[in-house]
C-alpha cells in the first residue's frame, strides 16, 4: 500500500511527521510555483525567489501531468539530490512530496553501471568475433584459390611434360636413325627435316613459356618501330600458302589501308599474335577457307582472321583465353597462346577478342591495336583539309616554321607556338587538330595533350615526337593523344592523319 | 533524451547544457533534469531536458517519465550499429505510451572515426521520419546545438 492510498487526512499526519526532516521536502504547487510547507528546496536543486517560492516548472512535470498519486522514482534536478516524487491532489490543490533517496541511487548505479559494462564488454567480444570471422572468412576463400591456382600450375606443368616429351622423343628417335649403321642418304635427310621440325616446335614451346613468364613477372618489354604494313601482309601470305594448297584450303589475305603504308607498331609482337591466330585457324581447319583481313583506319590497325573450322561451343568460348584452357580439339600447342596473345594485345594498348564462332560454323576473331601512321599519302587529295584549323606546339624554333609550311601547303591555317602559356586556350573556335610535341624542353607534352583534351574536347591530338619507344606511345595515348607522329615529320603521313581528323569531326558534327 | 545505455545522451546533454564533457562513464538513474534557455529567431524558450536511463524495453515506470514530453531527442552511437536498432525500438515503444512528437536522431561519437560502422544510409533513413537527423559527438561538439535547436524550434 503506498501513501497514495491512504485518506488525505491520514496523508497529511503522516507528512507533518515525516516533513520535520531535512531530506524531506513538501511544497504546495500552483501553475509552476511552488510554496514550501516544510523542508529546504535549495537541496533538492531548486531556484528559490526572493519571496521565497520555488520554481518548480524547472522540473517540466508541469501542466500536464496532474495524476493523484503519481510517482517519479530518482529524479535529480541540476546538482541537487535524488529524489523520489510523490504527487497528492486534493481540492485542485496540488503537493508534492520529495523524499531524499541519493544513498540508494549510489547503490542502484554501482549494480546498474556493473550490468551495463559487462554488456559493453560483451558487444565489443561479440564485434572482434565479428571481425575475426570475416578474416577467417578471407583467408579461406584466399587459401582456396591458392589450391586452385596451384592445381592449375600442376595441371599446366603435367602437360608442358607431355608437350615438350612428344618432339624431344620425335628428336631424339631421329637423331639415333641417323646414327645407326646402314641408313641410306634418302633416310638421314627425312631424319634431319624431322628433327628440324621438332626442334622448331620445341623452340616455339620455350618461346610461349618464356613469354608467359615474363608477362607475369613485368619483365615484358615492347619495342615499336617502322613497320610497312604491305611487306607484313606478304609474308603472311607467303609463309601459309604452302599448307594452304597442301591442305586444300583457300588462304586470302586482304589489306585496306586508306594510303598508309608503315605504322609504329612492335612488328614482332604483331606477328606473333597473328601466326597465334593464324596458325590456330589453319590447325583446325580441315576444308574450307580460313582469311586474314588486316585494315588500317583512323590510327588503329584491326585484323580479322576467320576460319571455317568446326567452330566453339559456348562453353569452350569461355575458357578460350584462360591460360590453360586450350580447346579441346587442339592437336598441339600449350595452351597459352592466346591467352599471351590477348595479353599482349592489351600491352600495346589495344584488344583481342573472339567475334563470333559456333560448333560447325568456323570462329572470327578481331585484334585491334594502336598504330600510329608513319608513312602514307591519301589515297585521293581530300577537300575537307581544306580550312582545317592547326595549332602546331613545338619548342625547335626550326622544326616549327616546317610544320607550318607543310600544313599550308595542305591547305590548312596554321599556327605554331613554342611554349604552353603562349596557347590562347580560351580562342572560339578552337583549333581542329592540335599538333604537340611531346619534349618541349623540360615540359612533358603529356600535360599540354591534358590540358588540350579537357579544354578542347573535340580537337584532335597529335602527338609529335623522335622516341618511338612503347613508353612515349602510352603517355601520349593516356594524355588523351588521338594519334602519334613520328619526327621527322612526313607530309605524306601529316596529311593522312590530317584526313583521319577531318573525317573524325565530321562524324561528330 | 531517449536511447541505449552509453550511447552519450547525459554527456549530450552536459555538452549543450554546461559546455563540458567527461571521458568517465557514469550510468544514470531514474532521470536527471537540466534547463536551458535557448533562443530562437523570433522567441525565447527554456529548454526542460530529461536525461532518462537507457534501458530497453521501457520499464513499466516509463510512461510515469515520458508523460510531458514535447519532443524527443533519440540519440545512438555510430560505433555500435545495434544501438540504432534498439534506438528505433525504444522510439516505437514511447509512440505508443505517448503518441508522436517531434524527434531528432543523433548518431554519437561521430569523434570515433576508425571504429566507425554506422554508414550514410542510416542517416538518411533516419531524415525520412525524423525532423533531421546528425552525426554527432559530446566531445567535440560537433551538431550538438543544431540538434537541439531544432527540436526546440519545433517545440508548441
Ligand atoms: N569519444 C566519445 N565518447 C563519448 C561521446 N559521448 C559520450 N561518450 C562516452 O561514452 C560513455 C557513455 O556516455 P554517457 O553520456 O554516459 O551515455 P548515456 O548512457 O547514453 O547517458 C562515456 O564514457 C562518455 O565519455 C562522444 O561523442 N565521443
Ligand atoms: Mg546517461
Amino acid at each position: 500500500m503506498s501513501a497514495a492510498d491512504l485518506p488525505v487526512s491520514a496523508q497529511r499526519y503522516l507528512l507533518a511527521q515525516l516533513t520535520n526532516q531535512r531530506h524531506m521536502l513538501c511544497l504546495h504547487v500552483l501553475n509552476g510555483v511552488g510554496t514550501v510547507v516544510s523542508g529546504d528546496p535549495a537541496h533538492f536543486g531548486f531556484a528559490v525567489a526572493d519571496d521565497g517560492s520555488v520554481v518548480t516548472s524547472d522540473l517540466g512535470l508541469g501542466v500536464v501531468d496532474n495524476r493523484h498519486g503519481l510517482q517519479l522514482s530518482h529524479v535529480q534536478l541540476g546538482d541537487g539530490a535524488c529524489f523520489d516524487l510523490h504527487q497528492l491532489i486534493e481540492d485542485e490543490r496540488r503537493l508534492w512530496v520529495l523524499v531524499d533517496v541519493s544513498d540508494s541511487r549510489d547503490e542502484i548505479r554501482q549494480a546498474q553501471q556493473r550490468s551495463n559494462d559487462a554488456r559493453l564488454r560483451l558487444d565489443e567480444l561479440s564485434e572482434r568475433e565479428r571481425l575475426l570471422h570475416a578474416e577467417h572468412q578471407a583467408l579461406r576463400e584466399s587459401s582456396d584459390q591458392l589450391r586452385r591456382h596451384q592445381h592449375m600450375q600442376a595441371e599446366f606443368v603435367r602437360r608442358l611434360s607431355h608437350e615438350f616429351g612428344t618432339p624431344i622423343s620425335a628428336v631424339l628417335g631421329h637423331l639415333n636413325l641417323m646414327d645407326a649403321p646402314g641408313t641410306t642418304v634418302d633416310q638421314a635427310q627425312r631424319s634431319l627435316t624431322a628433327v628440324r621440325r621438332g626442334v622448331a616446335h620445341l623452340r616455339q614451346l620455350v618461346e610461349s613459356v618464356l613469354d608467359q613468364a615474363r608477362l607475369q613477372n613485368n619483365q615484358f618489354e615492347l619495342h615499336p618501330a617502322v613497320t610497312n604494313l604491305a611487306e607484313m601482309i606478304d609474308d603472311f601470305r607467303e609463309l601459309y600458302l604452302g599448307s594452304s594448297l597442301q591442305r586444300g584450303i583457300a588462304w586470302r589475305v586482304s589489306l585496306e589501308a586508306h594510303g598508309c603504308t608503315a605504322v609504329l607498331i612492335d612488328e614482332l609482337r604483331l606477328r606473333q599474335i597473328l601466326l597465334n591466330l593464324i596458325g590456330n585457324a589453319f590447325k583446325f581447319t580441315n576444308q574450307g577457307q580460313v582469311a586474314l583481313k588486316v585494315r588500317w583506319h583512323d590510327a588503329l590497325l584491326s585484323a580479322e582472321v576467320s576460319d571455317s573450322g568446326p567452330g566453339m561451343s559456348e562453353t569452350e568460348q569461355a575458357r578460350l583465353f584462360s591460360d590453360y584452357g586450350r580447346s579441346s580439339q587442339s592437336v598441339r600447342g600449350t595452351g597459352l597462346g592466346l591467352s599471351i596473345s590477348r595479353e599482349i594485345a592489351q600491352r600495346i594498348g589495344g584488344n583481342l577478342r573472339l567475334l563470333e564462332s559456333a560448333p560447325g560454323q568456323g570462329s572470327r576473331f578481331l585484334l585491334e591495336v594502336p598504330a600510329p601512321i608513319v608513312h602514307g599519302a591519301p589515297e585521293d587529295q581530300p577537300a575537307e583539309l581544306v580550312a582545317q584549323r592547326v595549332l602546331v606546339v613545338d619548342d625547335d624554333d626550326d622544326l616549327r616554321p616546317l610544320l607550318v609550311a607543310i600544313l599550308e601547303q595542305l591547305g590548312c591555317s596554321a599556327t605554331a607556338v613554342a611554349r604552353m602559356d603562349e596557347i590562347a586556350l580560351d580562342q572560339n573556335p578552337p583549333p581542329d587538330v592540335a599538333v604537340v610535341d611531346m619534349h618541349l624542353g623540360q615540359l612533358d607534352g603529356s600535360v599540354i595533350l591534358q590540358q588540350l583534351r579537357v579544354s578542347w574536347p573535340d580537337c584532335y591530338l597529335l602527338a609529335l615526337s623522335a622516341d618511338s619507344s612503347q613508353d612515349v606511345l602510352e603517355r601520349s595515348r593516356r594524355a588523351g593523344a588521338d594519334s602519334f607522329l613520328l619526327k621527322p615529320v612526313e607530309p605524306g603521313a601529316l596529311s593522312l592523319a590530317l584526313q583521319v581528323a577531318a573525317q573524325r569531326s565530321e562524324g561528330n558534327a | 533524451m531517449l536511447g541505449d545505455f552509453a550511447v552519450g545522451k547525459t554527456s549530450l546533454v552536459n555538452r549543450f547544457v554546461n559546455n563540458a564533457f567527461s571521458e568517465r562513464y557514469l550510468s544514470t538513474v531514474g532521470v536527471k533534469i537540466d534547463t536551458k534557455p535557448v533562443q530562437l529567431p523570433n522567441r525565447q524558450l527554456k529548454l526542460v531536458l530529461w536525461d532518462l536511463a537507457g534501458s530497453e524495453p521501457l520499464n513499466g515506470a516509463a510512461k510515469s517519465y515520458l508523460v510531458g514530453t514535447h519532443g524527443i531527442v533519440l540519440v545512438a552511437d555510430g560505433t555500435r550499429p545495434q544501438t540504432l536498432d534498439a534506438a528505433m525500438r525504444i522510439h516505437e515503444h514511447a509512440e505508443t505510451l505517448i503518441g508522436a512528437r517531434p524527434t531528432v536522431v543523433l548518431i554519437n561519437k561521430a569523434d570515433l572515426e576508425s571504429q566507425w560502422r554506422t554508414t550514410p544510409a542510416d542517416l538518411h533513413n533516419a531524415r525520412q521520419w525524423a525532423l533531421n537527423a546528425w552525426e554527432t559527438s559530446a566531445l567535440t561538439g560537433a551538431h550538438v546545438e543544431d540538434a537541439f535547436l531544432t527540436l526546440a524550434g519545433a517545440m508548441p
